[in-house]
């Protein structure tokens, strides 16, 4: 496992096909909605999940290297990135790192 | 998921004056610095992904690790790589590359890239040749300098070959994923630039976590390829690179060992390097030697192996955390999926498979000082280019902009070359096999399983994580037999769609450059990079004899890979063996 889409969220715009570095997501021709081909192949690099603007893609490590269930969401705001990590104790932390933004990406 | 029938609908003729092949950290400020020497030069990027966010840089950088703060020169820095890479390098790359870093630094900081500075305005550093930055997004604002430079890029575009007249390169095929296309490029000069290659090797992790590691797995060698295939020059394959990283999740152990003081230590709690190496310097010795160590150490029966965290602040382990987010946000992802608080339980470390790769070894084309390959009109730079082992971002940057001026003076001084019918015909046919074969036959081969016989056969015979990275020749002659049978294998290749289809040329990708491997590795007959390249028959470094680069030649009739020795010209003075 590594991405989970949430095909309830997704608006089907596309941008995680284009972005993914292993041009791994594809479009369902049937239900018009983002799917990877093969969850194994995924690099965890968050490009997708950073990008999505619904919000319905999210990280899961896969178990064999990460037991316990922990999320990390990245919330892209002007000129900085704001991630939120939460860990198998469901204890939270924020960060707020600077960054420049391209073309409202 | 049910897929229509895919198959390349149709080709396209692009005329350019220049090409370059990979739109990364090279090939992006190649595209700019072509453009802004000759506005009236048509470039095109040709990109397996889409710019924005493919190649080393997807995730983000947390620092440059190639500068030359007040103080240094290119000699000393020439001094402390040739140190690095065990008394052998190209110097004379490594000077001019190092003279270019520090202007490029300077250009993507003016487009936009946060970099850290102390209270006097100097960048921060990070370690001897370091500077901070906060890189999430360095990868966009690279690819933003290019949309500004006005170079058009083929996104989701597989290279597949160098179209050649005679011994000149005249352009390369592509065929793109999305739009279904099998293109031809014309160029007067082509630039190849499309990194190194990992997964020729059995990864650290199986299954489904068989991606998470640190050099991009994307990655997969088709510049190397490529040029093997066209009979270029090829150098110093055997120096593979072996990461000391993060064990399990694979992150890079910089931040952890510069960034936050953290040293390695064993299971008994004994730092090895200040005891055991501290003849090669410590905890600040050569590469190699720092994944080398922890290797013994566990295979002595010392380890596990850890970088020490357990002297920062609660403080500091936010600053990690946060440090990581801007290049490796999976990092501080395990950390918490696994219960890991770094200042209370160090952080174990393992080294990656092995890759080939120019920018933090030293495999891959033999150019000349203009970074021109043995081939006529074919100019590399970053991961692909051979002879410096420590160039990371900026000196990708630096290459790209080395050979940017040399393919523009080539393609003011060239016409286009001609191309064949029959070489686009059969090119076209070789492309579109896998998809053209017949899905139902037993004999039918899937790329992911010719890629998992190449990962494990590569582990057992040429020195894989299996085997504690050690080879000798009877198990690499092994391995060269069973590359063979395996080349064999891909004629059965079958391919769904498009996406598979890449996936069957990059498993044909990585045997071509495994077998090149190989050859080499059985070739050096000495112990030159510990680790990296451990003969168990020939234990010794031999400066008498392997005081040389091994360099090779496909034969474009035959197929056989020649390989053979050239010098090593020492250029600036001193013990090639201190820093």
């Amino acid at each position: 496992m590594a991405i989970i889409i949430d095909e309830k969220t997704c608006n089907s715009c596309g941008l995680c096909i284009k972005l993914c570095p292993g041009d791994l997501l594809a479009l369902d021709p049937n239900t018009k909605k983002a799917f990877i081909w093969d969850n194994s192949d995924c690099w965890n690099c968050l490009v997708c999940v950073k990008h999505c603007p619904v919000d319905a893609i999210t990280l899961k490590l896969p178990k064999s290297i990460a037991p316990y269930d922990a999320t990390l969401t990245p919330e892209m705001r002007k000129d900085k990135i704001v991630w939120t990590l939460i860990d198998a104790d469901k204890k939270r932390e924020k960060f707020e790192i600077k960054r420049k933004s391209v073309g409202g990406a | 998921m049910a897929q229509p029938k895919q198959k390349i609908a149709e080709q396209e003729q692009i005329d350019a004056d220049i090409l370059i092949i990979g739109g990364g950290t090279a090939g992006c400020m190649a595209a700019v610095e072509a453009r802004q020497l000759n506005p009236k030069l048509k470039v095109v990027i040709m990109e397996k992904a889409h710019i924005d966010r493919s190649g080393c840089l997807a995730g983000g950088m947390n620092a440059i690790n190639v500068y030359l703060h007040p103080g240094e020169t290119p000699e000393s820095f020439t001094r402390y790589v040739r140190w690095q890479a065990m008394g052998l390098c190209r110097e004379d790359l490594t000077l001019s590359m190092i003279k270019e870093v520090n202007p490029a630094v300077k250009r993507v900081e003016e487009w936009g890239l946060p970099v850290l500075k102390d209270e006097k305005g100097n960048y921060s550093r990070r370690g001897k040749w370091n500077v901070k930055i906060n890189g999430e997004a360095l990868k966009l604002i690279l690819a933003e300098a290019v949309a500004k430079s006005k170079t058009p890029v083929l996104n989701h575009t597989v290279a597949t070959n160098f179209i050649l007249e005679g011994n000149r390169v005249v352009g390369a095929f592509g065929f793109s994923i999305h739009n279904k296309k099998f293109y031809i490029v014309r160029a007067k000069a082509t630039i190849v630039a499309t990194g190194g290659t990992s997964g020729i090797y059995r990864p650290n992790n199986p299954g489904d976590a068989h991606h998470t590691m640190w050099y991009s797995p994307f990655n997969t060698g088709a510049g190397y390829a490529m040029g093997i295939r066209a009979g270029a020059e090829m150098t110093s394959f055997e120096m593979r690179f072996i990461a000391l990283r993060v064990k399990d999740i694979i992150a890079p152990t910089g931040t952890l060992a510069l960034g936050f003081g953290a040293p390695q230590v064993n299971a008994k709690g004994e730092q090895y390097m200040k005891t055991r190496y501290a003849h090669l310097g410590g905890e600040g010795a050569p590469t190699p030697i720092r994944v080398y160590a922890p290797t013994q150490e566990v295979k002595e029966g010392r380890g596990p192996c850890y970088l020490d965290t357990r002297h920062l602040s609660p403080e500091r382990v936010r600053e990690l955390k946060a440090s990581y987010l801007d290049m490796y946000p999976q990092m501080p992802l395990y950390l918490a999926a696994n219960r890991i608080d770094p200042s209370k339980q160090p952080i174990e470390i393992a080294g990656t498979e092995p890759y080939v790769v120019g920018g933090h070894c030293q495999a891959g084309y033999w150019v000349d000082k203009n970074r021109g390959t043995t081939l006529e009109g074919l100019f590399a730079a970053g991961d692909i280019a051979g002879g410096v082992p420590y160039k990371f971002v900026s000196g990708c940057w630096a290459e790209g902009v080395i050979a940017a001026r040399a393919a523009v003076e080539f393609a003011g001084a060239n016409k286009h070359g001609k191309i064949g019918t029959t070489q686009v015909k059969r090119e076209m046919e070789r492309v579109h096999a896998p998809l053209a074969r017949d899905k139902k036959v037993a004999t039918g081969v899937r790329p992911r399983e010719i890629e998992e016989e190449l990962q494990k056969m590569m582990d057992e015979y040429a020195g894989g994580i299996g085997t504690f990275y050690e080879m000798d020749e009877k198990r690499l002659l092994v391995a060269r037999r069973m590359l063979q049978k395996l080349k064999e294998q891909t004629k059965h290749l079958i391919a769904e769609n498009l996406h598979e289809l890449m996936l069957a040329h990059d498993v044909i990708d990585r045997i071509d450059v495994a077998q090149v491997l190989v050859e080499h590795l059985i070739f050096r007959r000495e112990t030159r990079w510990p680790g990296y390249q451990t003969r168990l028959d020939h234990p010794k470094l031999d400066d008498d004899n392997w005081l040389c680069f091994v360099n090779s030649r496909r034969e474009l009739k035959t197929g056989e890979i020649k390989v053979f020795k050239v010098p090593y010209e020492q250029v600036v003075p001193g013990d090639r063996y201190k820093p």
